[in-house]
């Protein structure tokens, strides 16, 4: 029988390593290997910021569930990698994995507490009782607030999409497998979204 | 390719082309980007942009690098102090976002089902687990939707000590430094409120003596069914002595103190195993089940008495918990413990205390009014709209209209699962309650139903290869909008007659704790023992159970040694975890080695929840499944219980294992499925059955598929026979409607339409036509090089089924002339099937291009229709019935419908969103 759904979101997503390696490898059903050798620290060290960085965009800044989500993430790798005796293999599907199980488990969170977003910022609370230094705040927010501003005023597929290609350095192949946008709507995405971005960024200066 | 091409859409630059993008980027492969760059080679406008391209790409990058450099630094994060030593493990927090945390950690104490591996048991204390970790981990976000009903999902929650190893792994700068995270409204406004309080009383500081406490989890040995059933919300030290003397003082009085009594099997502490030297970690869920509805409430008075907090104790923590089965909100009211290891007595003795509260406001929802009886925000049971998802089902989009112009063709796998039907059933009847929209699965609802479609004869079948089941299209106008028609194409599959194939069967039964409620294993063994009448010496049965271990039961035995195959089902008894060594295995085992050349061979799978068949991943299980089925043995998953049941999982695997997906609720649904149905449960007539129907344009503006949703497939899968879809049992029938615009309706005229052409018996390629300004759609097409096909078919139905034991498609195809019958004049399965469909379609919040149907007037549509048939079966009206009650409880629960008033042009809606589809 077959179950071809065109969900968002299919929960857990199939680890599928290819056979082939490659920079931008086909993703295939075959068998792959595991990399035993590869640690959980190396991948960790490679992809925890920028998973970090896409979480906290999916959750309209919410650096905190963000950190939260991509732990979620590499404590599901190492189980899945206990059970399969290691990672999946090339580096680039481990890659896909994390960024796939990462945007999952963001938009889980988004739909279950879209009324907290609407109520109450938490993060906030959190913050308001032992405050960092405000200098040091400050200055982080001048550095990249101009990229932060003016990526916020696109629309979120564009904003998500231009992330994935240029902070986290995935193809259009890899972004449409991850998002389970076609590749046609991310290649229209990332068109419209740079154009846009350019206008805005030189207006801002 | 002209370089003309790139500028063919409206963007004043002339560049809007994302082909540029994609060959700036390197995103082309080596022959295309060579293509591309011949193309533009003298396109100066091009080349500029792609160059602008290219190097804002590097000022992104750069950017964005910057940007994780700076995000590292955990500037915006709360230092905690860490936990001390054994003795000191106290740790000062605010005592509001104590309580409030404590409150969802203690009520959000369960964990997920792991697939692993069972150890032996032993106590765990969660040392070195920073109580930020503890608190976050356990308080999944979505513990309240849980204690709505729902289900966490599966992938959310973690078990304790093994985060502890990740976090030491993951982050290691942050070892101190963990915010408080709050997860839940209600509990975040608290947290806010007490804080102000507590600010206030305490003269600012903020922080108070209170200690925070720690929760413990012990993995109960599975012979002491008084530690399984502590109650839930225990806030221990981690003081291995403490613990070792609450669970002693765990004492069954203390239970009985708890109203409704909290019942041994109710297992309501998580075990986790210690993870040291590389054991993994066995994580169990558990639920606090309340009292039903029946059961006398308590006394205030006396358990107020009974558990009233000592002053010492401290503040002490609500939380809601919300009754499955009756749909009340509760209150429990809780203590906090000492952390104190001298202190006598952890307040495990006093158990929660229990009030019920008015539902008022919304849980989910943006406004959440005040609950009277206690100042705090309540909840409500809001319409099934508003219900939130509960991550158990799989979310799935209902089909919108589609242009039969542009896209024209549907194709679709069949479906005979009846799950969705039940389940709303038990959850509306029982709970009085609405289900989730992804819960809902129009086309199982509809397919719950037996309808008097005609039916092939099983000798022609057996014996000429006549087609397994017949094929019939009927329409009649929408009830909700008169100028569109609805479309029911109807399969039925040939009944067995006389003697049915030999069946090797495999029953592997779920018999953990969870179990024990009359609602699972008891009804299954009910169940069974009808079943097991049924069969004879052709027939062999088998028994594997799974929990604590799994093993066989029942040796593969002759279908007709009723007593010993009794004597196995009376045996069975719930008890022991759900873990477990190779339970699917083990039934495939047998399975294969009583395998029967031409007959039926399935493993049927009861459980009631999240099923830990000692696999090791998800992804294996499906492979299992698949596998398998490919071999011959297919796999039927029969549903019990209420609540942990992983309804997506179980879709799929049945899907994906050639079998059925039923839940049971009741001894009548066991009877119908493996008794009444028998033979369509076990008797596959036809494999792989697809459908396709393709839509004339000249007479069909739009249509859309109701239900189904997650069974669409892409219109070359139909033809593809490698590419699995249903299958249809002996007697069964499946039922699909399609919605269709026809095009006086729709009123529309196409502007510059793009149909594929390729393969389409209603529209066909020309010679394109030049103009410039075309009036009528056979312009607009002949511009486009396609032209109309005259003909009075509203659309053909075509069908490709395999037979049960062959690899090869056959094709079916027919016509269908629409006569245009008002919906009245259709017959009583027409107008039933509809009511059926429409409820659906209410549940799930689907939109009707007219007013949408209230349960009021489906009910008065089933009553007619009802009434108008008079030859059914005993059973069957029974289930007709049934459907009017279930109408008539909908009434009061669903909303009116919000959408816009019908419009005083017919189509005016449709126009739109036709509009919309260019």
């Amino acid at each position: 029988m077959m179950s071809a759904r065109p969900t968002l979101m299919d929960s857990p997503p199939q680890f599928q390593p290819s056979a082939g390696g490659g920079d931008r490898p086909e993703s295939t059903d075959d068998a792959g290997s595991f990399e035993p050798s590869m640690t959980l620290e190396a991948a960790r060290t490679e992809h925890a910021a920028a998973l970090t960085a896409y979480a906290a965009s999916l959750l309209r800044g919410d650096w905190d569930h963000a950190r939260d989500v991509v732990q979620d993430a590499f404590v599901r790798l190492h189980r899945q990698s206990e059970r399969d005796g290691g990672f999946p293999s090339p580096a680039a599907h481990l890659k896909r994995w994390l960024y796939m199980v990462t945007r999952n488990r963001a938009i889980d969170l988004l739909r279950k507490n879209r009324p907290m977003n609407a109520s109450i910022d938490v993060t906030t609370l959190s913050v308001s009782d032992a405050s960092p230094d405000p200098s040091d705040a400050a200055e982080r927010r001048d550095t990249y607030a101009r990229l932060e501003r003016v990526l916020d005023r696109l629309p979120e597929n564009q904003r998500e999409v231009i992330r994935l290609k240029f902070q986290s350095d995935l193809s259009y192949r890899e972004i449409a497998e991850i998002t389970s946008f076609s590749i046609g709507n991310v290649g229209f995405l990332l068109h419209t979204g740079l154009k846009r971005l350019r206008t805005l960024m030189e207006a801002a200066g | 390719m002209k370089p003309d091409d790139l500028f063919d859409h409206e963007d004043s630059t002339g560049t809007g082309d994302p082909r540029l993008t994609a060959y700036a980027l390197g995103e082309m492969t080596p022959e295309e980007a060579q293509a591309f760059a011949a193309g533009i080679a003298d396109n100066a406008a091009a080349l500029a942009e792609v160059a602008e391209i290219r190097s804002f790409a590097e000022i992104l990058r750069g950017e964005f690098a910057r940007e994780l450099a700076e995000a590292d630094r955990p500037a915006n994060v709360v230092p905690l102090p860490l936990p001390g030593t054994p003795a000191g493990r106290k740790v000062r927090l605010w005592a509001g976002l104590v309580a409030a945390a404590a409150a969802m950690l203690v009520a959000g104490v369960w964990l997920r089902q792991e697939w692993g591996r069972s150890t032996a048991g032993s106590t765990l204390i969660a040392e070195n687990t920073h109580p930020a970790d503890a608190r976050r981990i356990l308080s999944p976000t979505n513990e309240l939707s849980d204690l709505a009903g729902g289900e966490i999902s599966k992938d959310w929650g973690m078990p304790l000590g093994e985060v502890t190893e990740m976090s030491k792994l993951a982050s290691p700068e942050r070892s101190s430094a963990a915010p408080a995270v709050l997860s839940d409204p209600i509990g975040a406004l608290d947290a806010f409120e007490k804080k102000t309080d507590s600010v206030a009383d305490s003269g600012g500081s903020g922080v108070t003596a209170t200690p925070e406490p720690l929760v413990v989890m012990t993995k109960p040995a599975p012979a002491d069914p008084v530690a399984i059933a502590r109650p839930r919300g225990l806030a221990l030290t981690s003081d291995g002595e403490s613990v070792q003397s609450a669970q002693s003082n765990a004492s069954a009085a203390s239970l009985a103190q708890i109203p409704g009594k909290v019942k041994p099997e109710d297992r309501v502490l998580v075990a986790a195993e210690e993870m040291r030297g590389g054991k993994s970690l066995q994580t169990e869920r558990f639920r606090y089940q309340m009292p039903s509805a029946g059961s006398a409430a308590p006394n205030p008075a006396e358990l107020d008495e009974a558990v009233a907090p000592t002053p010492a104790a401290g503040p002490a923590s609500s939380l809601s918990v919300i009754n499955a089965q009756s749909g009340y909100i509760g209150e429990v009211t809780m203590p906090l413990a000492h952390a104190h290891p001298a202190s006598p007595n952890p307040v495990v003795d006093k158990a929660p205390s229990l009030r019920e509260v008015p539902v008022v406001g919304s849980l989910f929802g943006k406004d959440m009014e005040g609950g009277e009886a206690n100042g705090r925000p309540g909840f409500s049971t809001r319409p099934s709209s508003l219900t939130p998802p509960s991550g158990r089902y799989a979310p799935t989009q209902d089909l919108p209209f589609q242009s039969a112009l542009t896209q024209g063709v549907s194709t679709f796998s069949i479906d005979v699962d009846t799950a969705s039907y039940t389940t709303m059933r038990r959850l509306i009847l029982e709970s009085g309650r609405l289900p989730e929209r992804d819960a809902v699965r129009v086309e199982e609802m509809i397919n719950y139903f037996r309808y008097a479609y005609p039916a092939p004869d099983w000798q022609a079948v057996q014996n000429e290869g006549v087609q397994p089941f017949s094929l019939s299209v009927d329409s009649a106008a929408a009830p909700w909008q008169p100028a569109h028609r609805l479309v029911r194409v109807a399969l039925k599959g040939a009944e067995v007659r006389g003697e049915r194939p030999a069946s090797n069967l495999v029953f592997l039964i779920d018999v953990s704790g969870s179990m024990q409620p009359a609602d699972r294993l008891p009804l299954l063994q009910k169940c069974l023992r009808e079943f097991a009448g049924q069969l004879t010496a052709r027939d062999r049965v088998t028994l594997v159970v799974y929990a604590g271990s799994s093993g066989e039961v029942l040796a593969p035995t002759p279908g007709n040694d009723h007593a010993r195959i009794l004597t196995a089902i009376d045996a069975l008894s719930a008890g022991g975890s759900t873990a477990g060594a190779a339970g699917l295995q083990l039934a495939y085992q047998r399975a294969r080695e009583t395998f029967i050349e031409g007959g039926v061979n399935r493993v049927l799978l009861a459980t009631d929840g999240d099923f830990n068949v000692g696999l090791s991943s998800d992804e294996s299980l499906v492979d299992l499944v698949e596998r398998e089925a490919k071999s011959g043995i297919s796999l039927t998953v029969l549903g019990v219980g209420q609540g942990n049941l992983n309804d997506s999982m179980l879709e799929k695997i049945t899907n994906k294992g050639n079998g059925q997906y039923h839940y049971i609720d009741r001894p009548s649904e066991g009877h119908r499925i493996l008794v009444e149905q028998m033979s369509g449960a076990l008797v596959t007539i036809a494999k792989d059955v697809k459908i396709q129907v393709e839509f004339n344009p000249g007479r069909v503006a739009a249509f859309r598929l109701i239900g189904y949703a997650n069974r669409v497939m892409p219109r070359e899968h139909f033809e593809d026979d490698t590419k699995d879809s249903g299958d249809i049992g002996a007697g069964h029938t499946v039922t699909a409607f399609y919605e269709v615009v026809p095009v006086e309706a729709a009123g529309l005229t196409a502007n510059d339409p793009r149909p594929q052409l390729e393969g389409r018996r209603y529209v066909q390629p020309v010679e394109p036509s030049e103009g410039l300004q075309a009036k009528s759609m056979a312009e607009n097409l002949s511009r486009v090089g396609a032209r109309l096909v005259e003909s009075e078919e509203m659309m053909t139905v075509r069908l490709r089924y395999k037979q049960p034991e062959g690899s090869t498609s056959r094709l079916i195809e027919s016509a269908f002339v629409d006569k245009g019958i008002p919906f009245e004049q259709s017959s009583a399965d027409f107008r039933f099937a509809v009511a059926v469909a429409s409820f659906g379609m209410r549940l799930r919040g689907t939109e009707f291009p007219g007013p949408a149907p209230r349960p009021e007037d489906l009910a008065q549509m089933v009553a007619a229709a009802n009434a108008a048939s008079p030859g059914l079966e005993p059973a069957e009206r029974g289930r007709r019935e049934e459907f009017l009650q279930i109408l008539q409880r909908a009434a009061g629960l669903l909303p009116d419908p919000t959408g816009a008033p019908p419009a005083p042009g017919v189509g005016e809606d449709v126009r739109r969103k036709l509009e919309e589809l260019r």
